[in-house]
């Protein structure tokens, strides 16, 4: 599908939704920029309208841009040949400060270890996520200063700090 | 008279038996926790916890040099090593927006079927491990050791091979790999008939292993699976076909699907049957790509100390022998990678395991866990 | 038992060379010494080394080799070694321990009484003699299971109810093969059993009828559910419940245990080769010419020598198919015991009933 109609279309679903559109790296898939707060109803569509059948979160990567944290979503249909990249962000406030962003578990399942996963390293709670009998939420010991994924985030506070650069400067 | 609404099932009813298994335990594949619920010996309710190998591997690969970040790929998943280089390797020279050069494709995709091959055999000797066999698990490794020779003849190392480069590979193969690639292929393959014959087709091991904890094509879609576990449920997915890299596009070979053999379709017996019939494919494809290796240079640039990869990012998928392994790779134009995030395949084969294995007798749990080939490195990192 | 006894008792009073004033209890404490000593034990550590050697050579590596010329010595190291493993911390013995142990120790030594080692080598040959074995068996499968059950563990639980199970369902089947051989024999006393069989193969009662073919089939196979070996030891699987009933034993337990799943098999192995493969006969031309000569230890000797061959060739074939199958579960255990062992064995005695009625025969020695 075409870039512009894909924003045409979520434009259609949320009004002003989509932030900016444009594509992913050197790959030509279509990636999307949309508010984070409308990611649950956007995420609905894609998965159920007949033009985009995108039934499969591929991968939900968090990284943190600039000190925006950004929330990717690879979805792939299992149906189509259909690829998107759907982007949502926020900037925290301070370094251990959590950022708050909607879940989309409901509708891609397999969301679930993803996030967990960015709820500890990168401090990104996921709103109304669906219980799962994976758990995978006790990857760290108990950091109380920050989240380990953050540009931000001091080894030192830990008492143990990392090799730095492999021992070669 | 015992009431007509009373079965067998509700008379001997008996109260639910709480266990768990792990961290440390022979049936799991690696660190993890099993929460059951049992009623006698059949399990009511897993629950699965992950998390105990987490090492902080993507952080680490952040906080060192861009060539470090080949080093800590391999250690995704230690067993197959190959994979975890491969798609970093391809996601930089994405973003760098340089190709390898045609003879180092060919000895990354090489290295990537020998791989395959490995990682199907060491899941053999997982499976025959679980239903003790121990003959056949000897047989295996000993036969997994050639590949492992092979990994040694061309890059020094058996399992870190720390051999893939962005834009190439570390060396040249040496004079009679493909002598050697072929005889191994030639063995592997006279080799696999005697392990049908002893184990595939044993009468214990097809008890053990028909009927047992199917997955559904639901269930795949629910976790979002891939790879042999998805393709033997009969979900048609694989990435050499789907989303060519490497030059597969070029090659002739089939992505088996289950049939179904074990009764149910997608049951233990399938999916261990089609690692069977992968490993077939593998061996198919490397006797296709040993012919044509092309002249030509291994390397597209050095890559040194100071190496820097302009800003930008890309994510790249192939299929490794768990599954879809996809890297997604940010940089911000420094020394340093910006973020390196994995999307692994056990995840998902992780998030199964509850939903397949109520109604498993206890004895088959490890069988169960064995046919998913989970990796439990690459799923906690 | 001891009064009549006085006939057997001869044998072994030439045997040891003492005179007939020696009371009749050290006799019998003598004679079971010797064969524990000399019998038992020496068949443990020999059967070890070549468990250890031929499945090792199946399995397509080395084995031991370090401890004496080509690893002989390993099963002394591996005695002395478990020898010198005390418990870490004096902890206070469990009570069901206890009751395990005394329940094991019975079963390891009252039925060497019974076991049958030559013509002359007979402690007690009554008409109940064949059915003691099964004493031993099935009090070491109740040991087994108060061991599992004693850990107060998920593993010991499984690993006890799973024996139970299995020693239940494969003891039908057994017996019921032993009562074929009797029925063709006439007899359960020992000497009668062994002696309807010689040398050659063709007089040996698993050849005699076809049914006695199918009781032998039987009775090895339910043998292995009963002894709980390997392809049928769901009870002690390292892979689900790391070990089950032998999971907390270590050092000098888990050497008393191991041995006593020797003694079953071995003893197992005994009794299967006096019943249905021509026991300890020996060329009657040899056996008449030693008899002649006065030679009973020297006859006693070939002939405990000659059951001992076949009974090592018989558990190596046992630990053979246990190294060729992955395991079954309990359930199919089961279900094969009482489905398809127990109306094959019923077939059997049917079989041999009408057979050695009607007194059909191939020329064998009834």
């Amino acid at each position: 599908m075409d870039k512009n109609q894909i924003v045409l279309k979520l434009n259609s679903i949320c009004s002003g939704t989509v932030l900016e559109a444009g594509e992913f790296g050197r790959s030509g898939v279509v990636s999307v920029w949309i508010e984070s707060k409308t990611v649950l109803q956007i995420a609905e569509c894609l998965k159920n309208d007949l033009e985009f059948q995108l039934d499969w979160l591929e991968n939900l990567s968090v990284v943190e841009l600039e000190e925006v944290v950004v929330v990717t979503y690879f979805l792939r249909s299992t149906t189509t040949p259909e690829t998107l990249v759907l982007r949502i962000s926020a900037l925290p406030g301070s370094k251990s400060e959590k950022i708050v962003f909607p879940s989309v578990s409901s509708i891609w399942p397999m969301a679930i270890p993803f996030e967990n996963e960015a709820e500890q390293l990168f401090g990104v709670t996921f709103i109304g996520k669906e219980s799962c009998e994976l758990n995978n939420k006790f990857l760290l010991p108990d950091l109380s200063h920050g989240f380990p994924l953050r540009k931000s985030f001091d080894f030192s506070s830990t008492g143990s700090a990392p090799i730095q650069n492999g021992g070669h400067s | 008279m015992i009431g007509s609404g009373l079965n067998s099932q509700t008379f001997f009813k008996t109260d639910l038996t709480t266990w768990e298994i792990g961290p440390y335990h022979s049936s799991l594949p690696g660190p993890m926790r099993l929460k059951l619920k049992l009623d006698g010996e059949i399990v009511v309710k897993c629950e699965v916890e992950t998390g105990f190998l987490h090492r902080g591997l993507e952080k680490a690969s952040e906080l060192h040099g861009w060539p470090s970040l080949v080093v800590y790929a391999d250690h995704l998943d230690p067993e197959v090593a190959v994979f975890g280089e491969l798609v970093t390797c391809l996601a930089v020279e994405e973003i760098s927006g340089i190709t390898a050069p045609p003879r180092a494709q060919v000895i990354r995709l090489l290295l990537a079927e020998l791989a395959r091959i490995s990682g199907h055999l060491a899941f053999m000797v997982r499976m025959a491990k679980a239903v003790g066999s121990e003959t056949v698990t000897h047989y295996v490794l000993r036969d997994r050791e050639k590949i492992l020779d092979l990994f040694e003849l061309v890059t020094g190392a058996r399992f870190s091979l720390n051999f893939l480069r962005f834009g190439g590979v570390r060396s040249d193969v040496t004079d009679g790999f493909i002598e050697r690639v072929l005889e191994v292929c030639e063995l592997i393959r006279v080799r696999m008939k005697e392990y049908n014959d002893i184990f595939t087709f044993n009468y214990s091991f097809l008890q053990r292993s028909s009927g047992v904890a199917p997955i559904s094509k639901d269930c795949v879609r629910f976790c979002g699976m891939s790879g042999p576990n998805a393709r033997a449920a009969g979900v048609a997915f694989d990435v050499r076909k789907d989303a060519p890299y490497l030059g597969y596009s070029n090659l002739d070979f089939i992505a088996p699907l289950g049939r179904g053999e074990g009764g149910v379709l997608g049951d233990v017996h399938d999916r261990f049957l089609i690692r069977l019939r992968e490993i077939n494919e593998s061996m198919e494809i490397l006797k296709q790509v040993v012919e044509r290796i092309p002249d030509g240079p291994f390397l597209h640039a050095p890559v040194g100390n100071d190496y820097k990869v302009p800003a930008g990012e890309a994510y790249v998928r192939i299929e490794s022998s768990r599954g879809l392994l996809g890297c997604h790779v940010v940089s911000d134009g420094k020394l340093k990678p910006g973020r390196v995030q994995y999307r692994v395949p056990s995840l998902a084969n992780l998030m199964a395991v509850p939903l397949i294995t109520p109604g498993v007798r206890v004895e088959d749990l490890p069988v169960v866990l064995a046919s998913l080939d989970l990796g439990i490195a690459e799923a906690d990192r | 038992m001891m009064t009549a006894s006085n006939s057997w008792m001869v044998s072994w009073w030439e045997g040891f060379g003492l005179s007939s004033d020696v009371p009749q209890w050290v006799f019998a404490l003598l004679a079971l010494l010797f064969t524990y000593c000399f019998v038992v034990v020496p068949a443990g550590a020999a059967l070890s080394f070549l468990d250890r050697k031929f499945s090792a050579d199946l399995q397509a590596r080395v084995g031991p080799n370090q401890a004496g010329p080509a690893g002989l010595f390993q099963p002394i190291a591996d005695l002395l070694k478990l020898l010198q493993k005390g418990s870490l911390t004096k902890r206070p013995q469990k009570a069901s321990e206890n009751i395990w142990l005394s329940v094991h120790s019975m079963a390891l030594y009252s039925t060497l009484a019974v076991m049958p080692l030559g013509s002359a080598a007979l402690l007690v040959d009554t008409e109940m003699s064949a059915f003691l074995p099964f004493w031993s068996a099935l009090v070491l499968a109740l040991g087994t299971m108060l061991l599992g059950l004693g850990q107060n563990s998920v593993p010991g639980w499984f690993g006890g109810i799973r024996i139970a199970a299995q020693t239940l369902a494969g003891s039908f089947p057994a017996l019921i093969a032993l009562i074929c051989v009797g029925v063709h024999a006439g007899s359960f006393r020992w000497s009668a059993l062994a002696g309807a069989q010689g040398f050659s193969p063709w007089s040996w009662a698993l050849f005699s009828n076809p049914f006695l073919t199918i009781a032998f089939l039987v009775f090895i196979m339910s043998g292995m559910i009963v002894m709980a070996s390997a392809p049928f030891d769901g009870g002690l699987a390292l892979t689900d419940i790391h070990g089950g009933v032998a999971s907390h034993l270590y050092g000098r337990r888990l050497g008393y245990y191991r041995f006593g799943r020797f003694y079953v098999f071995f003893l197992w192995s005994v009794i299967t080769v006096v019943l249905f493969l021509g026991g300890w006969a020996l060329p009657g031309r040899l056996v008449s010419l030693l008899r002649e000569g006065e030679a009973v230890r020297v006859l006693s000797f070939l002939e405990l020598s000659w059951l001992m061959a076949k009974t090592f060739l018989l558990m190596l074939f046992m630990i053979w198919v246990a190294r060729v199958n992955p395991r079954s579960r309990v359930d199919q255990i089961t279900d094969f015991a009482w489905k398809v062992l127990s109306p094959f064995s019923l077939f059997a005695l049917v079989g041999t009933s009408l057979w050695v009625g009607w007194g059909i025969g191939w020329g064998a020695p009834w």
